[in-house]
């Protein structure tokens, strides 16, 4: 079963780890983190979400970033505040 | 409001004790509902807690108390059960509570069940699979879980028990350590060594049952060791690991390491609110303790209601009852009332029973209530004697005479309470209450006894 992500717009794609993976990696870079740190952080990011979402059908982009945040406040704080100020920032 | 602007006037998240029972009013109120229970409908009372194991109980009494009855000049041969035909006939009589019946009379009552989990995915809609459905209301009756104590190591490598699983063992276990020493791991300890399994209860607080006044834990502990149970309060479990067929726990008590091999583990402590909802999506308030809710139980989004053990404020069937009650009463009427526990009975169903509504010593100390309280021992009653009951009826009344507390402890204690329930509930004072005639030959007795003790004081 591929789980859908509903987007912001309403509409809904199939939920793809590697776009989290990228997202969170990023957010890593962006406030410095070591190169290997950060694809560290992102592999262990995307596969808890990966695990959360797997027994779920449908589920919202918001839902996939309140997880992800939670885990980043616990492993990488900086990496947490990049990450929910994305938006924003960029 | 368009009429059908929505799919359903009310979407109730979850099927227990309190979903379903919102779900036959709020339908026999003429709306439109949809509940939706990912596995089976009944919720904790039907498949884990009381309701399920009422016959077991029962029997275990009858079996315990037939061990005792030498001193009452009762003699026989020697006693013994089959556990096989005792489950069966456990089966048979919990058949009206099972969830094939509940299913039953909710789409009688035109209830549209849904065997999925719901998430929100909006304020108004949810996603039940790939389906989405809209609805006017809502009402969260998720309940809660056993949650794994993350200070136990090696948990996930073993197969432990839960209340739920534990009622289906096919045999009581030779021997089983129960980590937590509440309501539940009482409960379980008292059932299981009544049949002779050999129990640990092991409980973090310096006493078993320590929500509960001393008495409670102190003639559940004398009736445990009785039976040759070992109590272990102040005992922290360190970890717990695989050994052959049996499992290897360690734990602390008094700082020293002491390690025990036992048949079953079982996980009795505390219990977590099932929030994995998609709150966030509905702009629902939460914290890890429940979600938040105003006394009219409504969330921080207003058409969101929630109910039964999942808000953090009430735990086990009575309190999701009366929350769910509640929370009905206020979706159908403009005019919400507060929701009020002042007269929530609870019974723990180990050996005596104990049975408690309304303040009790710990609660009144903590919240700084004045109090005066009467103890009758059972055993000063003519009733109590005949029944051989050690237990005790236990009064507490404000500075103005109003019954605010009860604790009962026996083997009637359970059907005794609901005595004090509706005097507390209609705000009667001991006077009263020591005045009104009440049924000869039963607990009624021990009541008047305390409530005129009280009226002296």
């Amino acid at each position: 079963m591929v789980t859908h992500v509903i987007k912001r717009a309403g509409h809904s794609e199939p939920y793809v780890e590697s776009k989290l993976h990228d997202s969170v990696e990023q957010a890593a870079l962006s406030v410095r983190a070591l190169e290997g740190e950060a694809e560290l952080l992102a592999e262990r990011v995307s596969s808890a979400v990966t695990d959360w979402i797997h027994d779920k059908a449908e589920v919202t982009s918001r839902d996939v970033r309140e997880i992800a945040r939670r885990l980043l406040d616990e492993l990488h704080a900086e990496t947490a505040y990049a990450y929910d100020t994305h938006d924003l920032s960029l | 409001m368009l009429r059908n602007k929505y799919d359903y006037d009310i979407f109730i998240l979850g099927g227990g004790t309190a979903g379903t029972r919102a779900a036959l009013q709020l339908a026999a109120a003429g709306k439109r509902v949809g509940l939706s229970e990912p596995s089976e409908l009944g919720g904790y009372e039907a498949l884990e807690g009381y309701g399920e194991r009422a016959s077991l109980l029962q029997a275990a009494d009858l079996y315990a108390r037939i061990k005792t009855a030498t001193t009452m000049g009762i003699r026989g041969g020697s006693v013994g059960y089959n556990y096989p035909t005792l489950r069966q006939w456990n089966g048979q009589n919990r058949s009206a509570n099972d969830s094939h019946h509940i299913k039953t009379v909710l789409t009688n009552a035109g209830v549209s069940l849904y065997k999925s989990s719901a998430r929100f995915i909006s304020p108004h809609e949810v996603a039940l699979g790939r389906q989405h459905v809209s609805s006017s209301h809502f009402l969260i009756c998720t309940g809660s879980t056993v949650t794994i104590p993350s200070s136990v190591s090696g948990l996930s490598s073993v197969a432990y028990l839960t209340p739920k699983t534990a009622a289906d063992l096919l045999k009581p276990p030779k021997s089983i350590f129960i980590i937590g020493g509440g309501k539940t791991g009482v409960e379980f300890a008292s059932l299981f060594s009544s049949f002779g399994s050999s129990v640990y209860i092991a409980e973090i607080a310096p006493r078993l049952l320590p929500e509960e006044d001393l008495e409670a834990g102190e003639a559940v502990k004398k009736e445990l060791t009785a039976h040759g149970s070992e109590v272990l309060s102040s005992t922290r479990v360190t970890s717990v690991s695989k050994d052959g067929l049996l499992h290897r726990v360690t734990y602390l008590r008094g700082d020293v390491e002491h390690v025990v091999k036992v048949e079953h583990v079982m996980l009795a402590g505390g219990r977590a609110p099932n929030l994995d909802l998609g709150l966030e999506n509905a702009e629902v308030d939460y914290s890890p303790l429940g979600i938040s809710v105003s006394p009219s139980l409504q969330t921080s989004a207003k058409h969101i209601y929630a109910a039964g053990s999942v808000t953090g404020n009430v735990h086990g069937a009575e309190g999701a009852v009366l929350e769910a009650e509640q929370a009905v009463f206020n979706l159908l009427r403009r005019d919400k009332v507060s929701a009020t526990y002042n007269a929530l009975p609870l019974v723990i169903y180990a050996q005596p029973i104990v049975a408690r509504v309304g303040v009790n010593e710990g609660e009144a100390l903590r919240k700084d209530i004045a109090i005066s309280s009467a103890t009758v021992e059972l055993r000063q009653t003519v009733t109590g004697r005949a029944h051989q009951d050690n237990g005790l009826v236990k009064l507490f009344a404000d500075r103005k005479g109003t019954l605010i507390g009860a604790v009962m402890i026996g083997q009637n204690a359970a059907d005794g309470i609901n005595s004090a329930v509706l005097a507390i509930e209609s705000g009667m004072t001991v006077e009263k209450l020591a005045r009104i005639p009440l049924a000869h030959g039963s607990l009624g007795e021990a009541l008047t006894a305390a409530a005129r003790q009280l009226v002296v004081v």
